[in-house]
């Protein structure tokens, strides 16, 4: 693939992301104001859609990297679409050209007073792309996380804990004109995300989180081509404003 | 608001704690008071070459697959697996016409490890191998291995197949850093003169290695411009490796695992003294150093010359600026360099081999341009199997570069 269709996918698809933020918020926005559900697990109504568009900084570890780049921003966005009272859609989008995930997935969701809880799945589609001196590279795969999440509401403030397990399915990778490929679900890690929810100021809601995921190298790093079967640390850190 | 900046600082020491990954260390296993071989004798070097061959695992091929490669390296003796990938590395002695092989193992992507000990009794095999004769299907390797320092938890039994591959190119299994990284928790430094010893053993024929300069001009092996815990042990010297005196060098830090970082010269002198390496690519990380690696390199490949040593050493030329330096220098063109440039600088520069990076694909056309002008192609630096399969198959290279020689190794002689 050249350059420049690489190029106008990525970015396709995050525009593509955030015009579907943006319509259905225009729809209910007449219907509820409330903000702050983009990853608290509150049940929400039927056809209520939350969704947010942020940055995302992973750190990359040395294992993986040694001495290059260690630090991966991404562009973040995110939103929940509920299907009935207790069962949504979700899904999120990391976008920097040379990785990229999409991830979609519905799950349900269950609150008793000021604490909610949400079972979900997702399947993310990750691609990458690297065609830059040294490189002419391009990689693809499918993952699955299904994730369980705790939420906590404090007045104005919702705060999340999600434990996510970390299952590659498949990947193909090309270079050149060469090309390998495998399809092998195998558990790779878990992570542990903490997320925070506030209107900081009137009606504008932010998310500050932090994903601590302990696993395998993932979509993130493909590019270093990575063949440790050591586990090791990547945090991540978003922040994020509520649409 | 403070309840936000509550949390946000409440996480901080939880971020901390999550971030301290360690730096742990593998210990490599060691027989106790040296095991059976403390009472055996010597095998020669043309007898252990007989040794050598594909043999089908029939007890272990849970961890080590069906088939292994048994390679004399020269010191000792390596097996290569498929299957985790695993490598072997043996010292082997005779005892009462069988011939004993002990060591560890060791998963090159893993950090397990273990002892392992095997046996090729008298009468299955040993008598004859001490008789110079070819083995055949009737010799079997047969013993335990465990993990850490516990030799005898599974059985591992070998029967000899075939002979390894030869092929008809003289193929280069080039290890990178002068035999691995650091990350890979080995047992000797990246670029040490120790992990240049042992290079071998995990498959290898060639190394790289990287030469910076001091700021008092002295070429020393050193991967990163900086020193950083990565690379040294030693409170003191941070920063630019190009700032610091050799002296200040020996003072101040250590190389991982403790040992001195070496000068190019005490590195040559260690290649062609202390192992039977046939290739040399002196990664050129300060292009400064190189009008005295192009002295270094005519002296000593006349010193390996003068031991009989068959030994390439080829000055690499990663980048403009050092293609620039290098073609500035008198008689540029008759010292041997490797170049991972474009075809134009390959030629200009009169390098002997080309050595492009594998993530630009097989390439095979220009591949056979190259060695249609007399060029040989190395790749770097290939460490995925499936990737190292697919540049075996397509036959694209002379020689691969590796962090883990011993895959390339299983994979090429395997066939």
């Amino acid at each position: 693939m050249k350059k420049l269709p690489a190029i106008l996918i990525s970015f396709s698809i995050a525009a593509l992301f955030l015009a579907l933020s943006f319509l259905p918020s225009v729809i209910t926005a007449q219907q509820d104001s409330l903000k702050g559900f983009v990853v608290f697990p509150k049940p929400i109504n039927a056809g209520q859609f939350h969704s947010s568009i942020g940055l995302s900084l992973t750190v990359v570890p040395r294992l993986i990297v040694e001495e290059g780049v260690l630090q991966l921003p991404m562009l973040d966005a995110r939103a929940r679409l509920g299907i009935t009272d207790e069962f949504y859609l979700s899904g999120r989008a990391n976008i920097v050209y040379v990785t990229n995930q999409i991830s979609l997935g519905f799950g349900w969701s269950y609150s008793y007073k000021n604490l909610s809880l949400s079972i979900a799945d997702h399947f993310g589609y990750w691609f990458g792309f690297a065609d830059f001196q040294g490189f002419d590279a391009k990689s693809m795969g499918l993952a699955n996380y299904p994730t369980i999440t705790l939420g906590l509401s404090l007045n104005n403030l919702n705060v999340s804990l999600s434990g996510e397990a970390l299952i590659t399915l498949s990947q193909h990778t090309y270079f050149g004109t060469a090309s390998v490929g495998r399809f092998s679900p195998e558990y790779v890690g878990y992570a542990v995300t903490l997320a925070v929810e506030e209107e900081l100021w009137k009606n504008n809601y932010f998310i500050f989180g932090a994903r601590f995921q302990y696993s395998l190298p993932m979509y993130q790093t493909w590019l270093a081509f990575s063949t440790s079967y050591r586990w090791a640390l990547f945090p991540e850190f978003f922040i994020g404003y509520e649409l | 608001m403070s309840k936000l900046l509550k949390i946000i600082l409440s996480m901080i020491p939880l971020i901390t704690l999550l971030s301290c990954t360690g730096d742990e260390s593998v210990t490599v296993p060691i027989f106790e008071n040296g095991g059976l071989l403390a009472n055996t004798s010597s095998l020669s070097a043309t007898t252990s070459k007989l040794i050598e061959g594909i043999y089908s695992v029939e007890s272990g091929s849970d961890n080590f697959g069906r088939n292994v490669v048994i390679k004399f390296t020269g010191n000792t003796f390596s097996i290569f697996t498929g299957k985790n990938f695993a490598y072997f590395v043996l010292n082997v002695g005779i005892k009462d016409s069988s011939i004993v092989f002990e060591g560890y193992w060791r998963f090159a992507q893993d950090s397990k490890t273990g002892l392992a000990i095997l046996r090729l009794d008298a009468n299955e095999g040993g008598k004859q191998i001490i008789k110079n004769n070819t083995p055949n299907s009737s010799f079997v390797l047969r013993g335990s291995f465990g993990d850490g320092n516990n030799s005898t938890q599974n059985e591992l039994i070998l029967r000899y197949i075939r002979p390894i591959n030869k092929s008809k190119i003289d193929f280069k299994i080039l290890a990178h850093r002068g035999g691995g990284r650091n990350l890979d928790q080995l047992p000797e430094s990246e670029n040490s003169l120790g992990m240049m010893q042992i290079a071998e053993s995990f498959g290898a024929n060639g190394i790289e290695i990287d030469v910076r300069l001091t700021n008092d001009n002295v070429p020393i092996i050193y991967h990163d411009e900086n020193l950083s815990p990565r690379l040294v042990v030693g409170e003191f010297a941070i920063g630019p490796i190009k700032n610091y005196s050799y002296a200040h060098l020996l003072t101040l830090c250590r190389l991982k695992n403790g040992e001195l970082i070496p000068t190019l010269k005490e590195a040559l002198e260690t290649i062609i003294n202390k192992t039977n390496l046939s290739v040399v690519w002196l990664d050129v990380k300060d292009p400064a150093a190189i009008p005295q690696i192009i002295k270094l390199q005519e002296e000593y490949v006349n010193l390996a010359i003068a031991a009989g040593r068959k030994l390439e050493i080829l000055i690499g030329l990663p980048d403009d600026t050092a293609v620039e330096e290098f073609q500035k220098q008198p008689n540029f063109q008759n010292a041997a360099s490797l170049c991972e440039l474009e075809f134009d600088t390959v030629i200009n520069s009169n390098s002997l081999v080309w050595a492009p990076a594998w993530t630009r694909g097989p390439m095979i056309d220009e591949v056979s341009r190259m060695r249609g002008l007399g060029k040989r192609v190395f790749f770097w630096t290939l460490d995925g199997p499936e990737f190292i399969k697919v540049f075996l198959d397509e036959g694209a290279a002379d020689g691969i570069l590796s962090n883990y020689p011993s895959i390339v190794a299983y994979e090429y002689y395997i066939r």
